[in-house]
């Protein structure tokens, strides 16, 4: 579909815009919020982005141009079906001075081409992590078929043809290689024959070093298994021996509660002297989960199942030497400030050994959180006598 | 619920009197962060030790005399100069959660002012051909922005107790000097740039509809670093 890029409003006494810059020429691949053209009035100096991903079909005007505001300057394909209006469309503004003597360019011959056939298989609508396997993969529009909404390409139709691609040609996932810049040239030059053609002798025969072992006394430091760490093993052992692990993993897409809780940071830290983490949410998240799914919150013993009609959780705190979970007692009843702030203080207190036995029993489920250090899943072990973390 | 409640959070840098060019590589930070998210609608009030800036509509001929070297920026507008008694006001604001519109935003920045200047028994007033907020035929404060990803920065800067002399050096704004003035100057006292900034903050909350939150530098600063990798502070 054809869509216009128009000057925006910039100012009560602002009538006009310069076109200072353009990004892009016709034919260009451009992507959302790509900048398109640099525009200055009197005051304002402003980049136009994309409002579509898409190809460069018409540039109605040139630098230097002067143009009213509400006229046509650009003309984005983003390869949704529709036809891109006809090159001589006119500007919507009669007045633009350039609308006569911009005839508009025609697109290139090479870079829509590829662009257009493929959207219109895929209808050209993808998140930007699918596309960006796609490049990466070095795919073809036209070899992935389509299962999403509205004809969306998803990341398993990418996942599914990059597996039916490895064991119908004998292509291999890894190592990815580079793509070339332009999306249009991926395509063309997609290492499928290179991949499958490996020399059977390395260019480069790697020798495997070996190296003098350490003196006997430096090899090893040996310490006592003792104090909390031994306490930690202990227990852990115990769990494992006592409880069948079993781990599952879900993706949850949280980019609102992070944009929320970057947008209160730094005036929740000023109101309540506590940072806001995404703990508290998870907690309560946590809370309303464990009310629908009664199992969760229990403890078992040989002959029986202890069901717990109050909310306790547990929450670990990775200290120097060892793990400690403070609990949080009543923590559905909480507020997620009030959540936050006694998070805030317990974890204080963790650190400074200054917990109470109160504050660290009476625990009825825990969480981790192990992506505070970088990790991405992790297989916890669970909090005895609780059923689950 | 009341209309208060209803305001955006956004944050205020007051950051005191700065150089210009490291408060213009914080814009650029905050400018991304904005866009990612990670930071709010940000005020940031500066004074600047002196210096000349030309916007993208710097004609040669409005700068040719000047001693300071003048720094090249991307917001609007011509030639102008920051100095000491001049309140400097940065708006860090998306876009995309006020439709877009450019128009409204400019003329809102200096209602601002205007606003602020009623405290001070003064009737300023925009100007249909020359964008800012004059006072009779005098020119008080001068606009220019920039804009990326419809996120704003750059904005206004308001002589308060500015030595307007150092205007001599540059035509401002493609004006000869004497047309610029001062708060001070016209209402024949020494401005309280704490107090002026307090008032016009005020005045932007409401026009903005957004509470300023007061933040220190140093809470947003590993943000800020990680856009870069640079150390700001």
């Amino acid at each position: 579909m054809a869509l216009d890029i128009l000057v925006p409003q910039m100012g009560e006494s602002v009538l006009e815009g310069t076109i200072l810059e353009w990004k892009v020429k016709v034919g260009d691949t451009v992507k959302l919020n790509q900048p398109l053209v640099e525009l200055m009035t009197d005051k304002v100096n402003i980049e136009i982005p994309a409002e579509a991903a898409g190809i460069i079909t018409h540039l109605y005007v040139k630098e230097g141009d002067v143009v009213p505001v509400g006229t046509r300057i650009a003309v984005i394909d983003d390869g949704s079906g529709d036809s891109a209006p006809a090159p001589t469309a006119t500007p919507k503004t009669e007045s633009a001075p350039s609308a006569a003597k911009a005839p508009a360019a025609a697109p290139t011959q090479s870079a829509p081409a590829t662009f257009k056939a493929t959207a219109d298989a895929g209808k050209g609508k993808m998140s930007p992590k699918v596309r960006m396997m796609m490049r990466e993969y070095g795919l073809d529009f036209n070899s992935i078929i389509p299962t999403g909404k509205e004809g969306r390409v998803t990341v398993d139709d990418v996942k599914r043809t990059v597996e039916s691609r490895s064991t119908s040609a004998g292509y291999t996932l890894g190592p990815i290689p580079a793509p070339p810049a332009p999306m249009q040239a991926v395509a063309a030059s997609a290492p499928q024959a290179s991949a499958s053609s490996a020399p059977a002798e390395p260019l480069v025969k790697v020798e495997i070093p070996t190296f003098e072992p350490l003196p006997i006394n430096q090899r090893e430091t040996r310490k006592p298994l003792e104090g909390i760490r031994k306490v930690i093993s202990d227990h852990m052992i115990k769990s494992i021996q006592t409880s069948a692990h079993v781990t599952t993993f879900q993706e949850l897409d949280l980019t609102e509660l992070v944009e929320y809780r970057n947008e209160i940071k730094a005036s929740f830290k000023q109101t309540y002297g506590a940072n806001i983490t995404f703990m508290p949410f998870i907690v309560k998240a946590v809370c309303t989960a464990l009310k629908e799914f009664l199992k969760m919150n229990a403890s078992m013993t040989e002959k029986e199942i202890i069901y717990k009609n109050f909310y306790n959780i547990g929450i670990a705190v990775a200290l120097d030497d060892g793990l400690i979970v403070p609990v949080i007692k009543d923590a559905d009843k909480k507020t997620i400030v009030e959540l936050a702030v006694e998070i805030s203080q317990l974890g204080l207190k963790a650190r400074n050994n200054q917990l109470l036995p109160d504050d660290v029993s009476g625990g009825t489920f825990s969480i981790t959180n192990a992506g505070m250090f970088g990790s991405s899943a992790s297989t916890p072990i669970i909090n005895q006598p609780q059923v689950a973390i | 619920m009341s209309p208060a409640e209803k305001k955006h959070n956004g944050w205020l840098l007051n950051l005191g009197r700065v150089d210009y060019k490291r408060v213009l590589n914080w814009q650029h930070k905050l400018v991304k962060l904005r866009k990612d998210g990670m930071a709010r609608d940000t005020l940031i009030l500066v004074e600047h030790p002196p210096v000349i800036t030309i916007g993208k509509d710097g004609h040669p001929e409005n700068y040719s005399h000047t001693d300071i070297e003048p720094i090249k920026i991307e917001r609007g507008g011509d030639v102008t100069y920051h100095g000491p008694g001049q309140l400097v006001i940065y708006f860090i604001c998306n876009l995309t959660r006020r439709k877009k519109n450019m128009h409204l935003y400019v003329d809102k920045l200096q209602d601002g002012i205007i606003a602020t200047c009623k405290e001070y028994k003064l009737d300023a007033r925009k100007d249909d051909t020359n964008t800012g907020v004059w006072v009779g035929d005098k020119k008080i404060a001068s606009l220019g922005v920039a804009v990326k990803q419809w996120i704003t920065f750059h904005g206004v800067a308001i002589n308060l107790n500015t030595d307007l002399s150092e205007f001599k050096q540059i035509n401002p704004c493609g004006l000869t000097f004497d047309i610029m003035s001062s708060v001070g100057k016209l209402t024949n006292k020494k401005i309280d740039i704490e107090k002026f900034s307090k008032i016009i903050v005020d005045k932007y909350s409401e026009i903005f509809n957004t509470a300023f939150y007061p933040i220190q530098l140093e809470e947003i600063a590993e943000d800020i670093e990680s856009q870069s990798g640079s150390n700001v502070i």
